[in-house]
């Protein structure tokens, strides 16, 4: 139950800007994945969620530290090795409208990692194969001949979902999955992540800017903000007992549907979130944080735990 | 003190969508009314009919493809779809005013957003001089919270909240009565959101407008919201108050999904309570009630009959089963 599945050590995505400037996407982000469960990324647009989820996945190559999948170090793979990693590690975009080939039929859009990948090389039993992948994320099988435009969002999402997992990944990063569906639809597809989980024993990375879609689907939650992880903790731990000013303040500008919401004030944090591009030494929340201190200013804090595996990067909490 | 009759009313709105080869019902007869000082919240997932219900009322539904095809919308005592274009105009921009999603392509990314500001003002104050025109200016980029001197800059400067600031500060540049916001925080973030959301509550106290929420949010609602639509397929299927929706727990079948398809950080559940299916293809809408395909409770007489709207007090549901609860009738 406790394997680790994937493991980051120091990660680091810098991207060069040109006349001297560096865009820190990821800056030395270490973080532990174990396997079934579900470790969850949050944080605002422009955090380096995202750019986390591909450079974990080797979409795009890492500046520096390591990215560890099963003990290996796949910074260090050929691309031979890579593309077998394809095979056990997979993704799910966010948008269903641009993830998928528009000309190509659903049938073809699922099978074609089974094919590139040679898993199943005849035609009849890989047509068996896609159609009850098709069933098991709730897709009708009349649908296989039918292309993109003809099915709403929510399929569209079941279609990439399926993709993803004709190859029998053990890990899935998923990008933002549901932010692009409406809500009824959006608890459709949650609970299909969930019931998929327990049935083949999955192992997510699920990186949303929306924390209550979080709390929901995730064993451990990780906050980023401007590149760096600054609080890690267990989902439950991590919404009961909020450390850092930053995800305290996330989780108060959720709107919560209950009339306690209303009387409730929350706690808005002024500004926005400053640049990435060669940041200053010291946190980086500092300039909206409402318990700044000159100590913040001075240097990077890494994170610390506090107990109940709940790590938090902030000077308030030595 | 807030005077009794309502600043809007809209009764049995109907608008279609016509194409080559189908016809869209977006709205079927659709009721409401907002008072003064009040914010109504429209909620409903895409293609509900929520921006069409705003975009009749400012009557800039697409030329050719949309028609209003019955109905009316009252703004005070103003029969607003009998009125000339040019009548409109007046009322358009000045005494109801609108909000749109998307910050990034609602501005004009060519002229500076003080010029954008200036230009709401100039076409209903002709009269201002330039240096008044200037102050007010200045007075209303500082009431969303921009410092002035930014006037000069264009969009492409402003991060996303600060655009959507500069949207908010152009709708209310002349001070409207009624404020349609149509999804004004999805594009932003959380904690965006939240400022953004605090800042419009202030002003419409301050200036005491009237406000027409549109979100698919329903925590939104609960923050900002003193009556609520849901809508469904074209149709208000609930109505009613804040204390109706957030306080009293008998609700329309779809709102009660609506509401268990929401993650709640507080609850100790595991797994959400969705909604099955997906909305009705608006070319082709189900007979009887809209929602009876999807409905968890439904019954015989909901696939063939489209039920009335009962009412009890301020709530009204249009549900079959409701005829059965004491008090709506």
């Amino acid at each position: 139950m406790s394997e680790v599945i994937l493991e980051t050590r120091g990660l680091k995505k810098y991207f060069e800007l040109g006349k001297g400037a560096t865009l820190h996407a990821v800056d030395d982000v270490s973080l532990v994945v174990k396997k079934g469960t579900t470790l969850g990324v949050v944080g605002e647009s422009g955090c380096g969620k995202t750019t986390l989820g591909r450079t974990v996945l080797g979409l795009l190559p890492s500046t520096g530290g390591q990215i560890l999948f099963r003990g290996q170090d796949t910074t260090k793979f050929t691309g031979r090795q890579q593309q077998a990693l394809r095979k056990e590690m997979q993704i799910i975009f966010q948008d269903p409208y641009s993830s998928i080939n528009p000309r190509h039929s659903i049938r073809r859009t699922i099978a074609e990692p089974i094919k590139v990948n040679r898993i199943i090389r005849d035609g009849k039993k890989r047509e068996e194969y896609v159609l009850e992948l098709m069933r098991s994320v709730g897709l009708e099988p009349r649908l296989a001949s039918s292309y993109p435009h003809e099915i709403d969002g929510g399929r569209r999402q079941r279609v990439g979902i399926a993709r993803a997992l004709s190859v029998e990944p053990q890990f899935i990063v998923c990008d933002e999955p549901v932010s692009a569906l409406d809500v009824s639809i959006q608890a459709q597809i949650i609970n299909l992540f969930m019931d998929l989980q327990e049935e083949r024993g999955l192992t997510y990375m699920f990186i949303t800017h929306d924390l209550s879609v979080v709390r929901h689907i995730s064993t451990e939650i990780a906050v980023m903000y401007l590149g760096q992880c600054i609080e890690r903790a267990p989902a439950k731990e991590l919404f009961k007992n909020p450390l850092h000013p930053y995800t305290k303040a996330l989780i108060s500008a959720i709107p919560v549907p209950s009339a306690m919401a209303r009387k409730k004030r929350a706690e808005i944090i002024k500004g926005e979130l400053t640049s990435p591009i060669n940041p200053k030494p010291g946190c980086r929340f500092a300039s909206r944080c409402p318990y700044v201190s000159e100590g913040c200013k001075k240097e990077n804090l890494p994170l610390a735990s506090m107990g109940n595996d709940h790590y938090v990067a902030c000077v308030l909490h030595r | 003190m807030k005077e009794k009759r309502p600043l809007l009313t809209v009764s049995d709105l109907n608008v279609v969508y016509t194409s080559a080869n189908a016809v869209v019902h977006a709205l079927n007869g659709v009721s409401f009314s907002i008072g003064r000082q009040e914010t109504l919240g429209l909620v409903g997932e895409t293609g509900a009919g929520k921006t069409t219900t705003a975009l009749s009322i400012l009557g800039l539904l697409p030329e050719h493809t949309g028609q209003i095809r019955g109905g009316k919308i009252v703004f005070d005592d103003l029969s607003l779809l009998e009125l000339s274009d040019v009548e409109m105009q007046a009322i358009r921009g000045k005494r109801i005013s609108m909000i749109f999603q998307d910050p990034m392509t609602s501005l004009n990314p060519v002229m500076t957003i003080g010029e954008q500001i200036e230009e709401a003002l100039y076409l209903h104050h002709s009269g201002l001089t330039a240096d008044k025109l200037k102050a007010r200016v200045n007075e209303i980029i500082e009431l969303v919270g921009i410092g002035s001197e930014r006037r000069h800059e264009y969009p492409h400067q402003f991060s996303g909240g600060m655009k959507q600031r500069v949207v908010i500060a152009i709708a209310l540049a002349c001070s409207p009565e009624l404020l349609i916001a149509d999804e004004p925080t999805t594009a932003l973030d959380v904690t965006i959101q939240a400022q953004v959301l605090n800042m419009m509550e202030e002003l419409k106290q301050r200036l005491e407008m009237s406000m027409i929420m549109i979100t698919h949010d329903l925590g939104i609602v609960a923050k900002t919201c003193d009556t609520v639509a849901v809508l469904y397929a074209g149709e208000i299927v609930e109505f009613g108050t804040f204390n109706d929706f957030f306080i009293n727990k008998l609700h329309h079948p779809y709102t009660n999904g609506l509401f268990g398809s929401i993650p709640d950080i507080y609850s100790e559940e595991e797994r959400l309570h969705p909604i099955e299916g997906i909305l009705p293809d608006p070319t082709d809408l189900p007979g009887g009630c809209k929602f009876h395909p999807r409905c968890p409770r439904v019954r015989d007489i909901c696939r063939r009959q489209n039920p009335e709207s009962l009412r009890s007090g301020s709530h009204a549901v249009k549900c079959h089963l409701f005829k059965e609860v004491k008090g709506y009738e």
